[in-house]
């Protein structure tokens, strides 16, 4: 039986289909389950907001890219400490089209964490460690070869030597990349193996069907049993409801990601006492930005293929950066007069980024329009552990012989010369309303948790109390992973679906 | 005359004749940078924010309709935004974003990061910086 993808022209007009498992968001979380159950025989429909992004869609022009296949058109925020611009693929795939392809097995640490403070202590077995490996097998992980690093991913290797943290080569899911740097819109040589790739066509293989363009807005319910869902096909251009469609099916995941499975379930009526987006984390982040006095040509090799963990503060990620020109100038750079000295600048810049399992709160309300309204509080001192590190970053730059170098933090220069200009990043009044950072990184807004009082959904991914419904998405992580997401998204997806459809957890 | 048409029309071309304004005084070219008219940028950006899905396109637009007018509150001297020189309306932006105010800052901000994401996705600024079209590998960029 072979499934296949419906694309606007297929759902205009609106549909009603009847599945064994309707499977809400096609992006890291929701393949990975489509594929599964799919594989277990079951009837699957997938049903994807965004459309499926087309080579020919992926280009320079970060703008018209962004607000056509990111949610909200690339300008959410999470507000709260300060406004941190969160960015999440509204496409076939999800983030997992757009984002670098980075892949990290949780640390140990943090699998403890989960172990210990969620109950969770299935993850001590081998089953997690099956999953990653079947994953990173399938999407060909490996260490960014040398000959796609281009300069800027060299410069963060010289870069974090001075600093001394231990660097190397980051591991990536992609398959002959060639070092365009496009990655955030994009992989037009279908190098990265996002999930529309790499997992959706074994579940279109097995029988799914992948309904895009499908915008749901609620869960359906039957005496408390979740028993399908129903929204509206959106068209894009005009960005107009064209039809409304409802899926059947006895089993309901929910793969929306960490800001959207909590708002549906909201909108759903299932708030289980507060605690569907009570909670909600994101990791944070800071920036150096040099001008070296050669010329780098950032927008050269991979877009981050190098980067290492700080030895001396735990959950702390270095790694190299370089996105479209368009979106690193939104921050950066002079106006007016001064944007010609900028144009001459970007092609010496490299940037050297941060990602820090900071302890945060937050949390994830739906808006009247159905959309997230997240909140995202940072306290003083992780801003200052951020900051801290901008500052060594800082005088390595300079060490290099940077002309200058930017950090996006308000009230220090926008062009420090000079060490001592980068003394204010050592106060201690620096707060998160200060710093520049994006928070793309986001989770635990339905925690799972062994607890039915404590977590959303139990550790096989079942929303506590209420029957046929799952979650698989990073909205299930008891805490901040520490390393980007995406792998242990797919390997937490990979276990709820394979349990869900009586599939061996040990397969190779 | 506060009719439900007249305040569209109204708005409307507020945030239009701001947007000019900007885009003239954030992006005025020079000899090797591509000025506002070879990007186009206003009308880029004009075309950018009515793709937007609808709650951004509105805040997007209401940010420029604010600055217009928030301009004689924020920075007293000089009259509405798209009044005062181009210089004048460089400094106004750079002033808000350096502010301690967080809301002030957030408008400086936002204006910068709209106008400059457009301006650097142009061709020609991509050529003035030396970058290919999409998918340039390594070796093809030289």
């Amino acid at each position: 039986m072979s499934g296949r993808i419906a694309h606007l022209a297929d759902v205009r007009g609106g549909y009603a289909l009847e599945a064994d498992a309707v499977v809400v968001g096609s992006g890291a979380g929701g393949a990975m389950a489509a594929a599964n159950l799919a594989r277990a025989g079951m009837d699957v429909v997938v049903v994807e907001a965004g459309p499926q992004v087309r080579p020919d869609d992926m280009t320079r022009d970060g703008p018209a890219f962004l607000s056509k296949y990111y949610w909200e058109g690339g300008l959410r925020m999470l507000l709260g400490s300060g406004a941190y611009p969160t960015m999440s693929g509204r496409c076939l795939g999800g983030s997992t089209v757009v984002n670098s392809a980075i892949f990290f097995r949780l640390p140990d640490w943090v699998r403890q964490a989960w172990i210990d403070e969620a109950g969770l202590s299935g993850l001590a077995g081998p089953e997690l460690d099956a999953a990653y490996d079947r994953i990173f097998t399938r999407l060909k992980v490996a260490p960014t070869p040398m000959h796609v690093m281009g300069r800027k991913n060299l410069v963060t290797r010289d870069v974090l030597d001075r600093v001394g943290v231990p660097n190397k080569p980051l591991p990536r899911a992609v398959d002959g990349c060639i070092g365009s740097g496009d990655c955030l819109t994009g992989c037009r040589q279908g190098a990265k193996q996002s999930v529309d790739r790499s997992v959706l066509p074994e579940a279109v293989d097995h029988g799914a069907r992948v309904m895009t363009c499908s915008q749901v807005e609620r869960i359906l319910f039957e005496d408390g049993r979740a028993v399908g869902v129903e929204g509206d096909v959106v068209d894009l251009d005009g960005w107009q409801k064209v039809g409304r469609f409802s899926v059947r099916a006895p089993r309901v995941f929910l793969a929306a990601g960490a800001l959207h499975t909590p708002v549906l379930m909201q909108r759903s009526g299932v708030r289980l006492g507060g605690r569907v987006g009570g909670t909600f984390a994101a990791h944070i982040s800071g920036l150096a930005l040099g001008i070296l006095p050669d010329d780098v040509r950032p927008w050269e090799g991979a877009t981050q293929g190098w980067g290492g963990f700080s030895p001396e503060v735990q959950g702390l990620k270095f790694e190299a950066l370089w996105g479209p020109t368009a979106l690193i100038a939104a921050e950066w750079g002079g106006l007016g007069r001064d944007l010609s000295q900028m144009l001459q600048d970007v092609r010496r810049a490299a940037m050297v980024v941060m990602v820090y399992r900071a302890k945060t709160k937050g949390s994830v309300r739906a808006t009247r329009s159905g959309m997230p309204d997240a909140r995202l509080w940072i306290p003083p001192e992780e801003i200052h552990v951020v900051a801290r590190q901008v500052h060594k970053l800082t005088a390595a730059f300079l060490d290099m012989g940077a002309e200058y170098v930017f950090t996006g933090v308000k009230g220090l220069p926008d062009r420090i010369r000079t060490i001592d200009e980068a003394s204010g990043l050592l106060s201690n009044r620096l707060r998160g309303r200060h710093m520049t950072m994006t928070a793309n990184h986001v989770f635990c807004s339905c925690p799972m948790d062994a607890r039915a009082d404590h977590g959303v959904v139990d550790p096989e991914g079942r929303v506590h109390g209420v029957p046929g419904l799952w979650i698989s998405d990073a909205s299930v992580f008891p805490s901040p992973s520490a390393v980007n997401p995406q792998a242990t998204v797919m390997a937490l997806s990979d276990l709820i679906s394979r349990r869900a459809a009586d599939l061996s957890l040990l397969d190779a | 005359m506060w009719t439900p048409s007249f305040l569209t029309r109204w708005f409307e071309s507020t945030w239009r004749t701001c947007l000019v304004a900007a885009s003239e005084a954030l992006a005025p070219g020079g000899a090797a940078t591509p000025c506002h008219r070879a990007t186009a940028l206003a009308p880029r950006t004009e075309a950018y924010i009515v793709g937007l899905p609808p709650t951004q396109s509105v805040l997007l637009k209401l940010l420029f309709v604010g600055v217009e007018w928030l301009t004689p509150l924020l920075a007293p001297i000089g009259g509405r935004f798209s009044r005062r020189t181009p210089e004048g309306r460089v400094a106004v932006v750079e002033g808000w974003r350096g502010s301690w105010v967080f809301p002030v800052r957030l408008l400086g901000d936002a204006v910068r990061a709209t106008l400059m994401m457009v301006y650097f996705s142009h061709p020609d600024v991509l050529l003035a910086l030396g970058e290919g079209e999409p998918g340039t590998t390594l070796a093809e960029a030289g």
